[in-house]
């Protein structure tokens, strides 16, 4: 292929194209598949959105006919980029390609469009791809596809998003015989897998990961507390270093300030307007819940430099760049290397720009994580992405979504199936239940049945009620499903949107603060909560789930590693010479355990006999952790506790004696029989029941409705909680239920990681401290547990104890 | 499974964990909600519930019939989910075999089938309230101008325990206020309405097939 007419319009932009820009388009132009992995800003675009345009270049069609080229991307933001990228190649190259874009925000005019005439380039979603797949017809459209692009793969790889890619790619192969897959992401720990997750098992023929290379530089500096004597030892917020922010914001052209939860961002935000009034009118807040004008009114204020400042969550983690954000100050530890160096990459964006971030640990022991972070940085240790393997619920909708269009051949269509890397082990067995699940709802006694989601007509699995195809159709995308509300002034205008969980505590004229605003809850009709500005000032946060992350398995290690460091006393982080006193302290009551040791430590106060073990992985692995600890030691003598954990251990407390001693002889940390003592403890039918949700909402079985629904349809709505009793009750062997045990232990329990632990246990040196009150390690466990708590007694059988609660 | 009893307006009233309010004078047995027909509606518009739930309803009911022997059965609304589909069928075989009960249907917003459909299947079907002193009996909780205790469904009680250190779990439950009571919803695959009980109120909640007083 001649790169010449790309490299004359480089150099007519006075650019110069990069070495993996040229690389790229050299293993295309051979036909190879592959990952290229560079980081945004970078021009990563242009190395794969060139060749094709070549292509057609020399094959001299300026203005091909049909779909040539397809480009997902997780985030519809950064769908203009794109757009406006590929639009100035063409232009450049002297094209007459048409781009297009297909995201949940298209206008139905324009899709209309699209459905008669295809763009030569559609930017679209893994959603939108399945939307276009349930269309009648839709082989036509996709024979003569080149390229297909998964941008910001890493960020598709751990959400279902990526089955759906798989599926949709596995179809799409078949159809287009001249067809290329290549996937851009930032590094991960697993770009291998990456590679294989995209292209399928055994993909390593005609397949390259082609590295940028390129370093970006950072520098990580921790906030530190003037007398660490007096920070607390235990906390989520770190409102006590707000001072030490002010001037960071005042000497930064524009900052973001990155918390983790949605209600720190709310708080961070009201406390630095009312310290620092003048912010008012250039601070902002930005998180997932608040409504998307608004959210675009920030972002573009932010481009504009409009703004000295913005409180924010993930939700600006990813995205277009703002060039005029200078710092970044990450609010508690990220708990995880890959997120941090994400934010921090928020900003310094002129080459060669050293990207800073400032961390503010919102307690004592949290500064250790910063010396961590900035090791990891410096080692490039980066978390791993875990994918989702056999998730039964997006196979279902994809099948149902090929019943929907033309219907399927299912021979073929197993063939294509079990080529991806997420059904690869897939069985006929399951399959079949998969198709009798499509026809007759299961295990079906056939009596007195109507069940008709999908039919067989000659030889092919199609879709004939119009109804179910059109509430099909309605839920493709629905692969997020968090119970949301919107809110609402009472006299009209959007907010945002919040947890079904945090309005079902509030109480009519209650008084809360959203986006910023103290509102007062007038009345809940239908999914909407209309509120008004509330006159009082006084208001609960709204908690958000799921905003805190368990530390990752990656940066545990460097944390313990820091701990070592910190015992032999040979650190030169800053962090850890601040925290010395701390840590003189744990020393000298207890212990600072070496990489080789494993602490416990065990004392007697008024409330009972506390056990804590310090496992450091992560809040997630020690909540099924301490369960299975708790219960392998109530097999020595009946005992009940009551359990608490946090990212660095775990705690038991019990009105009896703990008898650590005898268990500890015999191998209570044992790897063997995990799997059953695993079940045997862990609530895990409650994990699988929150887990059911999504799976429920992704394979059908929940309709959450749509506008104008008739009375009909709303007949059909039931809790996936009450679904899930029917399939406990009645069938176990159902393959979406056993789905929400295997995720459980996948992601919640994350099992195999428990397994290392385990073993990592087994192998250290066991030490076993009798300290005389509570240690810095403990104290923060001991407050945690007034916060969450756990216990070894099943709630069916404690029942008759319980009090009524009142509200 | 052992039912509870309770005195109302000096009446014997037996609560039975199956979810049925038994009113021992005039041997009367009182269902609300049952919701039949639920699943089957569910899985004719494709969604996959295990069809084998279905029978679920049907054996609670000839359970607790055959429990109390009662001469007469009040259903208090909501018999029937939706349309008429194959649930219906099955459902008045059932109670065809109970030909010596008389029963009958308060309607409640679900109940949308025809007129003639209960009267085949012998139900007779009464609107908005029936009294039989000292009660009255209402599908929706509602006012009332008559001085009678009011006995009703619709809402679907559930009642939220807690205790120290082992979280939180929602059970349904007869409610029980100072002039009226709401029955727990009888179906199988209904959901639960958390209710907020004052003082002076009696729960009585359903687990492990058990009764068991609550007491706020």
């Amino acid at each position: 292929m001649n790169f010449q007419p790309a490299l004359t319009w480089f150099s007519s932009k006075k650019w110069k194209p990069q070495k993996f820009q040229l690389e790229a388009w050299k293993y295309y132009s051979q036909n190879f598949n592959g990952i290229v992995n560079a980081p945004t800003g970078t021009g990563k675009t242009f190395s794969l959105a060139i060749p094709p345009l070549l292509e057609s270049l020399e094959k001299n069609e300026l203005n091909p006919k049909g779909l040539k080229v397809i480009w997902i991307t997780p985030i519809r933001a950064l769908s203009k980029e794109i757009e406006s990228s590929f639009n100035s190649a063409i232009l450049g190259l002297g094209l007459n390609w048409t781009v297009g874009v297909r995201t949940g925000d298209t206008t139905s005019t324009e899709r209309q469009k699209q459905k008669k005439n295809l763009p030569n380039v559609l930017i679209t979603t893994p959603e939108s791809l399945h939307i276009l797949l349930a269309t009648k017809n839709y082989s036509k459209n996709f024979k003569d596809l080149e390229l297909f692009v998964a941008d910001e793969w890493h960020e598709l790889i751990g959400s279902k998003r990526a089955v759906q890619v798989e599926l949709a790619l596995s179809r799409l192969k078949s159809i287009a015989q001249n067809l290329n897959v290549w996937g851009i992401s930032a590094t991960i720990g697993n770009l291998d897998l990456a590679q294989d997750i995209l292209l399928g098992p055994n993909s390593a023929k005609n397949s390259k990961i082609i590295k940028a290379g390129i370093k970006k530089k950072y520098e990580v500096v921790s906030i530190l507390p003037d007398e660490i004597e007096k920070y607390p030892w235990a906390g989520h917020l770190g409102l006590k270093l707000l001072e030490k922010v002010l001037p960071i914001i005042e000497e930064s052209e524009s900052t973001l300030i990155f918390t983790n939860t949605r209600s720190q961002a709310e708080i961070w935000y009201q406390k630095l307007l009312e310290v620092s009034p003048e912010l008012s009118g250039v601070l902002a807040m930005h998180h997932g819940s608040i409504s998307r004008e608004l959210r675009n009114w920030v972002e573009e204020a932010l481009h504009e430099s409009r703004l000295k400042a913005v409180v924010c969550t993930s939700s600006l983690d990813l995205g277009v760049d703002f060039r005029p954000v200078e710092t970044i100050i990450q609010i508690g530890s990220p708990k995880g290397v890959a997120r941090f160096m994400q934010r921090a990459g928020r900003s310094g964006h002129q080459p060669n720009a050293v990207s800073k971030i400032y961390f503010l640990p919102t307690n004592a022991l949290e500064l250790l994580e910063g010396a961590a972070l900035r090791d990891a940085i410096n080692n490039e240790i980066i978390e791993d992405r875990i994918p989702f393997l056999r998730s039964f619920d997006v196979l279902i909708q994809y099948l149902v979504t090929l019943a929907v269009a033309d219907g399927f051949d299912q021979k073929q269509i197993y063939k294509e199936v079990k080529s991806t890397f997420s059904f690869s082990s897939i069985n006929t067995d399951e399959w079949n239940w998969v198709l009798r699940f499509l026809t007759s709802g299961g295990d079906s006694l056939k009596a007195y049945d109507e069940y008709n989601r999908v039919e067989v007509v000659d030889g092919l699995f199609r879709v004939i009620d119009r109804r179910i195809a059109r509430r099909h159709r309605l839920s493709i995308g629905t692969i997020v499903s968090d119970m949301i509300m919107k809110i609402k002034y009472a006299r009209g205008g959007f907010i945002g949107t919040v947890e079904e969980y945090f309005i079902s505590i509030l109480k009519i004229g209650d008084i809360f603060w959203f986006s910023g605003r103290c509102l007062e809850l007038v009345r809940i009709k239908d999914q909407v909560v209309e509120v008004r500005n509330a006159k009082n000032q006084k208001g609960k946060i709204p908690s958000w789930q799921g905003g805190r992350m368990p530390l990752s398995s990656q940066l545990s290690e460097v944390l313990r590693k820091k701990l070592t460091e910190a015992s032999n006393q040979s650190s030169t982080d800053i962090e850890l010479k601040t925290i010395l006193p701390l840590l003189q302290r744990q020393q000298k009551s207890s212990l600072i355990p070496k990489e080789n040791q494993f602490l416990i430590e065990k004392f007697n106060t008024n409330e009972g006999c506390h056990l804590y073990l310090y496992p450091f992985e992560g809040r997630a692995v020690h909540e099924g952790m301490a369960s299975l600890i708790a219960y392998r030691i109530s097999l020595f003598k009946p005992i009940s506790f009551s359990i608490a954990f946090n990212d660095y251990g775990i705690e038991l407390l019990s009105d009896q004696d703990i008898p650590i001693e005898a268990a500890i002889d015999s191998d209570i940390f044992s790897s063997e029989h995990l799997r059953d003592d695993i079940v045997a403890s862990v609530n895990a039918s409650e994990m699988a029941r929150r887990r059911f949700r999504d799976i429920a909402a992704i394979s059908g079985l929940i309709f959450k409705g749509f506008p104008h629904a008739e009375k009909k349809e709303r007949h059909l709505q039931a809790s996936s909680s009450l679904l899930f009793n029917v399939f406990t009750d009645f069938d176990k062997n159902n393959l979406l239920y056993k789905q929400a045990y295997e995720e459980v232990m996948e992601f919640q329990i994350e099992e195999g990681r428990m397994r290392n632990a385990f073993k990592r246990i087994n192998s250290q040196e066991i030490k076993l401290i009798y300290p005389k009150n509570y240690t810095p390690f403990s104290f923060p466990l001991m407050v945690d547990r007034l916060r969450e708590k756990l216990s070894t007694e099943r709630i069916e059988d404690k029942i008759k104890k319980m009090k009524l609660v009142l509200d | 499974m052992k039912d509870f009893e309770i005195v109302i307006e000096g009446q014997k009233l037996f609560l039975h964990p199956l979810k049925g309010l038994f009113w021992e004078e005039k041997s009367l047995l009182i269902i609300g909600d049952l919701h039949f027909g639920k699943i089957q509606h569910f899985r004719n518009s494709g969604i996959g519930l295990p069809e084998i739930a279905i029978k679920k309803n049907l054996e609670n009911l000839i359970l607790i019939l055959n429990y109390y022997e009662p001469k007469e059965v009040l259903f208090l609304g909501d018999l029937f989910h939706s349309r008429y589909n194959q649930e219906w069928e099955a459902f008045s075989i059932v109670i065809a075999r109970f030909n010596s009960i008389k029963f009958t249907l308060l309607i409640g917003n679900h109940d949308t089938l025809e007129s003639s459909i209960y009267e085949k299947a012998n139900i007779k079907i009464v609107d908005d309230f029936l009294a039989i002193e000292p009660f009255i009996f209402t599908h929706e909780p509602q006012e009332i101008k008559l001085d009678l205790f009011q006995i009703s469904g619709h809402i679907h009680p559930g009642v939220k325990l807690s205790g120290k250190g082992v979280g939180a779990i929602i059970i349904p439950c007869f409610y029980i206020q100072k002039r009226q009571a709401i029955l727990p919803a009888f179906g199988y695959f209904t959901g639960l309405y958390r209710i907020k009980p004052k003082k002076g109120d009696l729960i009585y909640g359903i687990v492990n097939q058990e009764i068991l007083e609550i007491k706020p």
